[in-house]
């Protein structure tokens, strides 16, 4: 490896070398988040490690008992955070059924604001 | 050697679920493979000083965290006009954050890919588009070209829904096949079309005359 980079992962361009490693398990994730499997070491490999979860599974996460109440340090924002747990997700395959039961949108807010 | 770890549930075999009976399934956290930080734009603020009206609402780097975070916002179809919502890498002690602005070194090479949806036409399905692109984002569906993936910000306006997923950089490899996978994660019955600004060319067209369009780098279009 020419250079090694130190702080920023995502800065230099080249093909990373990839080794793919499925997982099979949750038991094999480590739970130190400084380690992957396999025992790589962010802070060791050169380009890093992609860790890919699936739509499936990240879907299947989503009902995690983890989930159902805020991360602890999450801001309070009012009218955009709330403490109470909306459903989880809906395990659709795909996007092409829509949701019924909706309020009507307000359809003309107090102003338009472009970026 | 980098690795890529792919984590999937249909991989998991029949025999699995014994193994993971004997650990406290319920607290076991899976990592992401770099944090993010999600914000909320207040449009009042916005319109005072836009450059402080981004306001951090969670730093994290589990799937557990992200779901958590997702639970308890506010739906976009339901936030208040002029909002916008924000994932952009960083946050934790694993990388510089990179702050929802053209004005981040990390992406003011690089532009975004915009979406627009009409609030009529799309109604509260823009809830589920919104949530298809954040865990494109999470999930690193994006392979080797993931990491010129910055961030993705969501945009409560009057008429409309609008996406950006923004880019390190401007490269057409790179940011077609950012572009190709968005795309793939987009209702598949709607028409669609999607265009990459430069953030220079949006900042150009941010100081001209009134009326002046940006110009799309790349356009892909869905059905």
């Amino acid at each position: 490896m020419g250079s090694v980079q130190t702080d920023r992962r995502f800065n230099e361009i080249r093909e990373i070398p990839v080794r793919r490693i499925m997982i099979t398990d949750p038991s094999q994730i480590p739970r130190d988040l400084a380690s992957t499997p396999n025992g790589t070491m962010y802070c060791t490999t050169p380009g890093g490690t992609r860790i890919v979860y699936d739509r499936s599974l990240l879907l299947k996460l989503s009902c995690s008992p983890m989930t159902k109440t805020p991360p602890s340090n999450m801001k309070f924002i009012p009218g955009v955070t709330n403490g109470i747990a909306a459903s989880p997700p809906r395990e659709s395959p795909a996007l092409s059924k829509s949701k019924s039961p909706s309020k009507p949108e307000a359809e003309d807010p107090q102003f338009e604001m472009d970026i | 050697m980098a690795s890529e770890v792919v984590v999937g549930e249909k991989e998991m075999g029949p025999g699995a679920a014994d193994v993971t009976t004997e650990l406290d399934e319920s607290q076991i956290t899976h990592p992401l493979a770099t944090s993010w930080t999600f914000y909320y734009l207040d449009p009042d603020e916005a319109r005072k000083d836009w450059s402080r009206a981004n306001r951090d609402v969670l730093s994290f780097d589990t799937v557990e965290d992200f779901w958590a975070l997702y639970h308890h916002i506010t739906p976009l179809s339901q936030l208040r006009k002029g909002s916008d919502y924000s994932l952009f890498r960083g946050g934790k002690a694993d990388m510089d954050r990179i702050k929802p602005a053209w004005e981040d070194k990390q992406n003011r090479l690089g532009g975004a890919w915009k979406i627009a949806f009409e609030v009529r036409q799309v109604g509260p399905r823009v809830d589920d588009i919104f949530r298809e692109l954040l865990m494109i984002c999470v999930g690193e569906h994006f392979g080797e070209t993931g990491e010129y993936v910055n961030g993705v910000v969501a945009s409560a306006r009057a008429k409309q829904f609008r996406f950006g997923i923004w880019t390190k950089d401007e490269d057409e490899s790179h940011c077609v096949a950012i572009g190709e996978r968005i795309k793939e994660a987009l209702p598949a019955n709607m028409k669609i079309q999607m265009e990459f600004v430069s953030h220079q060319e949006q900042e150009r067209v941010s100081q001209a005359a009134r009326g002046v369009e940006a110009r799309p780098k790349f356009t892909l279009f869905k059905n």
